[in-house]
């Protein structure tokens, strides 16, 4: 069963994610600041990260950026209300994998995390 | 009774007093903070019960029709539906309907004589911008609580219920700086739609010193619609209003100028340093020479802030930046220096000192960096 982490200081959205997540088969961890969502990512074993861009602690890019430094290797999709086109290709410049703008649609953040997850594991 | 008792009966009762205060005080804090952990447990759950819902796209959850008397439960509906769009977004709507979420906060907008109860229901019909209140927003645009008609206008604006725009204009006049500015955001978020009754509203009432007119005019800036630039320069001819004639030339410079610069020119020229400083600033990027000798002037104003948007306007053509050359040698201290400062902002410094330094430096190349070390201007 895959293992998402759904790192967002909104509770509303770790909350719908994760119900939708595990009606779906996923096995979910949240984190509701940077800095519980690098170490989550560091500590336990991930197959993807949904990471919101701002939250306290650690913005998402800086997590993203730790992670890669860490070397890291599950994909991480960007969930953000952030619309700036400079942002939005720093994070997929960073190794983001993939860039979901809030307000969002659930089935299609799921199907992309289908879509990054059969990525994965077919390299 | 002697004085002694006296005292000491007074005190006992002060300190009797404050302790039943102070025990009030902390039960009505205590309960307060239960409820609010209450709410926010209630709020919690609903979250996870509607997310519920979604997942089984909308067949999955069963909830009792009382939910819609719980606020947590509104603002779980309202949470939601701020972080989805599309067919889930609907899906939280159709909640809203068939739980009549609306219609019981448009009467709590209607009949409460609670205010705070008013501005939470105005609060929810303007995050929810169902189009089923649209009538009651409507009629709360004139409610007595200024919180109230903002909240109205919103959401009004949010639901793009056209009719209300004419309605807001029309209140704009009697409201405070604070409701107008937040009734401009409403207009704002109606988009283009909002541009022709703005026009139509402010040709009305421009002449009759209404208060309204700048705002609306600095709304048409914000919504960027290049078909407001024509009417807002023949607004800038025809007004005599400084206020309106400042807030068109802000206007133009954020939307454009247009072919007719005359009246933009004309404010270039006015005897008011703000509007001088305003047009030149919007005068900029204009490829024209017609506008070069007037604000060629503008670079030898008595004020600062005209000199120096002068001299950027000029700064952004070619024909302009070789007046800002010209100006270095001239005898003008105050020109000089915001020539130099202009040029530099544009890049020019920069350029000069790499084509001296390639051997390809011209004589004026030579001058600008002079200058430009000499007086210590600062360079980009």
């Amino acid at each position: 069963m895959p293992r998402i982490l759904v790192a967002d200081d909104t509770e509303t959205i770790r909350m719908l994610l994760s119900v939708a997540l595990q009606a779906e088969g996923y096995s979910v961890v949240t984190a509701p600041n940077g800095s519980e969502a690098y170490s989550t990512g560091i500590e336990q074993k991930i197959d993807l990260a949904i990471l919101d861009h701002l939250m306290p602690g650690l913005l998402g890019l800086e997590v993203l950026e730790k992670w890669v430094a860490e070397g890291i290797t599950f994909p991480v999709i960007m969930l953000s209300g952030v619309d700036e086109e400079a942002t939005v290709l720093e994070c997929l410049r960073m190794g983001a994998t993939d860039f979901v703008r809030k307000p969002f649609r659930v089935n299609e953040l799921i199907a992309r995390i289908s879509l990054a997850l059969s990525r994965q594991h077919s390299i | 009774m002697t004085g002694l008792e006296i005292l000491r009966l007074t005190v006992i009762l002060i300190f009797a007093s404050n302790a039943v205060l102070l025990t009030v005080l902390l039960t009505y804090k205590g309960l307060n903070r239960r409820r609010t952990l209450a709410h926010a447990r209630r709020r919690s759950a609903y979250i996870a019960v509607l997310s519920q819902h979604l997942s089984a796209s909308g067949e999955g959850v069963r909830l009792g029709k009382r939910v819609a008397e719980d606020e947590a439960f509104l603002d779980a509906v309202i949470d939601l539906r701020t972080v989805l769009v599309g067919q889930e977004a609907s899906e939280i709507t159709d909640l809203v309907d068939r739980y009549g979420i609306s219609e019981q906060q448009a009467a709590k907008l209607d009949d409460s004589r609670n205010v705070g109860q008013r501005l939470r229901a105005a609060v929810a019909l303007a995050e929810l911008a169902d189009e089923s209140a649209a009538h009651v927003l409507l009629d709360h645009l004139t409610d007595k609580e200024p919180e109230i008609r903002i909240q109205c206008a919103r959401g009004l604006a949010r639901m793009r219920w056209t009719p209300a725009i004419g309605v807001i204009l029309k209140q704009l006049e009697h409201e405070t700086p604070w409701v107008r500015s937040r009734f401009a955001d409403s207009l704002i978020t109606f988009g283009p739609s909002a541009t022709w009754p703005l026009i139509a509203y402010i040709k009305s009432n421009h002449r009759l010193g209404n208060r309204g007119v700048p705002t609306a005019i600095r709304t048409l800036a914000a919504i960027g619609d290049p078909e407001a630039i024509g009417p807002t320069i023949e607004i800038l001819d025809d007004a005599n209003d400084i206020e309106i004639q400042l807030a068109a030339v802000e206007t133009l410079g954020v939307l454009g100028v247009g072919p007719d610069i005359y009246p933009i020119e004309k404010a270039a020229r006015s005897e008011d340093w703000r509007l001088r400083a305003k047009a030149s600033k919007a005068l900029s990027g204009i490829n024209d020479e017609a506008i070069l000798p007037t604000l060629a002037i503008g670079l030898h104003d008595i004020n600062w802030w005209v000199r120096r948007n002068a001299a950027g306007a000029l700064a952004s053509t070619l024909q302009g930046r070789e007046i800002l050359y010209s100006t270095i040698l001239g005898d003008d201290a105050h020109a000089r220096d915001a020539a130099a400062e202009a040029l530099a902002d544009a890049g020019e410094v920069i350029a000069a000192r790499e084509r001296i330094a390639n051997g390809l430096g011209a004589t004026r190349d030579f001058d600008l960096i002079e200058y430009v070390e000499g007086r210590k201007v600062l360079t980009t």
